[in-house]
């Protein structure tokens, strides 16, 4: 279980001082998938940044299987949005999605067989010898995607994973993460902007809001577990969803950018 | 093929010109200060094809390999160390940028003072005078690593060596590039005016001593095979550079 507990974040001391999170708490449980939604500039991906170690929080504290997190942790894996800047572009796509897992500590065993593995989840097995810059967007999205896989997860964290990609690749992405979560069985956070997205992927949808940013609402999302992209969003429930969560989202404060659900897709 | 042809052969057709020009207008000179092309020519084969390499070409190009290979290790070192620790940067980032604004030819007299006039002092000067285009590339590039790309690294528990020479390394290396480019063409130019300063052989000390003994042809000879030595590192070094920093370039979307 991944607890956020009473995280709060603060840069600077004194009169500069800026506080981005205050006393922000939520839990995710062992293979739930969770999507925390917000404005732009409402600290998502500080909230990432902290959840996994990168930055230390200022009150509160993040709590992985009950141990505090104070450093990045073995069994986490983080992927960004901007795959064209968390990739290496002097390495093949093969020597990418082994990089951590052979330089690491402790080195681990099985590399080889792990890293196939994540090669073939993502449908890269065709583009190992090739190089970041020969591939698509959505192709570099799956190297990270693998890369990730590969570090052999229980928790998989992603920052707007699919919000640079074209709309086509995004579903394409959405259905292979799904799939992915089912075969490795892992927990995901999902950081994201995008009201559908959110309620298509998740089991719960974490609403982030407020000055400074706290967890304003939770929403479950009791959709049937085989999601389908024309089945699901067809769905009177999933429009149902949408809009409430649409709702939750425009009483939090500072909500000029969040997207208006449209009911065409 | 008619392109890569015409791509070949354009920066041919200046050279070409401008040797025949040359080659006739001065065919029948008598003047000592301009001896005619083909006196320059038979110089050229007399001397150093390759008679005087052991004597002259060879040490100069021994001490400025060495004196470079001490600066391209000593500088990137340093410029990783400065790069990643802001305290250190900011406080030598001023004296990085003045000591590349001296011109490294002024402090010979000084090298010569403290290390007389062997090889050492020359190493020195190559070494000193081709430190700081490398040292404040690095510390450039060093700093402009991608922070997603080292989050993802941390996140990683990437350990310190690799995390150097596996992501920040590679990272800097087209800005490191640019400064061993302008490096290599201060290493020819202060082994020859270290050398015409203060030597006993070497190319420098060559055309020095051809020049005072009037011998003029032997000096065009000196001076074209600098020009020919200067061309063949470029160009070595740009061949180098351009299989290693591939992926720079075709990621930038830059032309070749």
């Amino acid at each position: 279980m991944l607890e956020i507990d009473g995280v709060g974040l603060t840069y600077g001391t004194g009169a500069a001082s800026f506080t981005v999170l205050k006393d922000l708490s939520f839990t995710v449980g062992d293979g739930e998938f969770v999507s925390v939604v917000g404005p732009s500039g409402s600290g998502k991906t500080t909230l990432l940044r902290c959840l996994s170690g990168l930055l230390p929080v200022t009150t509160g504290a993040v709590r992985l299987q009950g141990t505090k997190v104070t450093g990045p942790p073995t069994s986490m894996a983080l992927v960004f949005q901007d795959y064209s800047r968390s990739l290496m572009p002097w390495l093949t796509v093969r020597r990418n999605v082994e990089f951590p897992l052979k330089s690491s500590k402790p080195r681990r065993r099985d590399a080889d067989a792990a890293v196939e593995r994540a090669i073939n989840a993502v449908g890269l097995t065709t583009a190992v010898n090739k190089y970041p810059w020969q591939l698509s967007g959505g192709m570099q999205q799956r190297v990270a995607i693998a890369r990730a896989l590969a570090y052999q997860p229980s928790v998989l964290v992603m920052d707007e994973p699919f919000a640079s990609v074209d709309a086509q690749t995004r579903f394409e992405l959405e259905d292979l993460l799904l799939s992915i979560r089912r075969e490795f069985q892992m927990t995901v956070v999902f950081v994201t902007h995008d009201i559908d997205e959110a309620v298509y992927l998740s089991d719960r949808v974490v609403v982030m809001g407020g000055k400074p940013t706290t967890a304003k609402e939770t929403l479950a999302i009791d959709l049937p577990d085989a999601r389908q992209q024309d089945r699901t969003k067809d769905m009177p429930r999933f429009a149902h969803l949408r809009t409430e969560l649409y709702r939750m989202l425009r009483e939090s404060p500072s909500t000029a950018s969040i997207a208006t659900p449209v009911n065409s897709q | 093929m008619i392109r890569i042809a015409r791509r070949a052969f354009l920066p041919l057709i200046v050279p070409v010109v401008a040797i025949t020009l040359w080659w006739f207008a001065l065919a029948n000179s008598t003047s000592i200060y301009y001896p005619p092309l083909s006196t320059i020519a038979d110089s050229f084969r007399h001397l150093w094809l390759f008679e005087r390499w052991p004597s002259d070409v060879l040490p100069s190009l021994g001490r400025m390999a060495i004196g470079f290979l001490i600066s391209l290790v000593g500088a990137t070192a340093a410029g990783v160390v400065i790069g990643l620790t802001p305290l250190l940067r900011r406080a030598t980032e001023p004296y990085v940028e003045f000591l590349r604004a001296v011109p490294p030819a002024a402090l010979l007299p000084f090298f010569i003072l403290v290390l007389g006039i062997g090889d050492e002092m020359k190493i020195a000067v190559v070494a000193f005078g081709t430190t700081w285009p490398i040292l404040a590339n690095t510390i450039l590039g060093v700093r402009s690593v991608d922070a997603t790309l080292l989050d993802t690294m941390r996140s990683f528990r990437i350990g310190r060596a690799q995390m150097i020479f596996r992501v920040i390394l590679p990272s800097a290396s087209p800005q490191i590039s640019a400064g061993i480019r302008t490096s290599l063409g201060l290493a020819i130019l202060l082994i020859v005016v270290s050398e015409m300063v203060a030597s006993t052989n070497g190319v420098g000390y060559f055309i020095l001593n051809a020049q005072r003994l009037f011998q003029i042809p032997a000096m065009w000879s000196g001076i074209i095979l600098l020009g020919l030595l200067g061309v063949t590192v470029n160009l070595g070094y740009s061949l180098i550079e351009r299989r290693a920093l591939r992926w720079y370039r075709a990621s930038n979307k830059l032309e070749d």
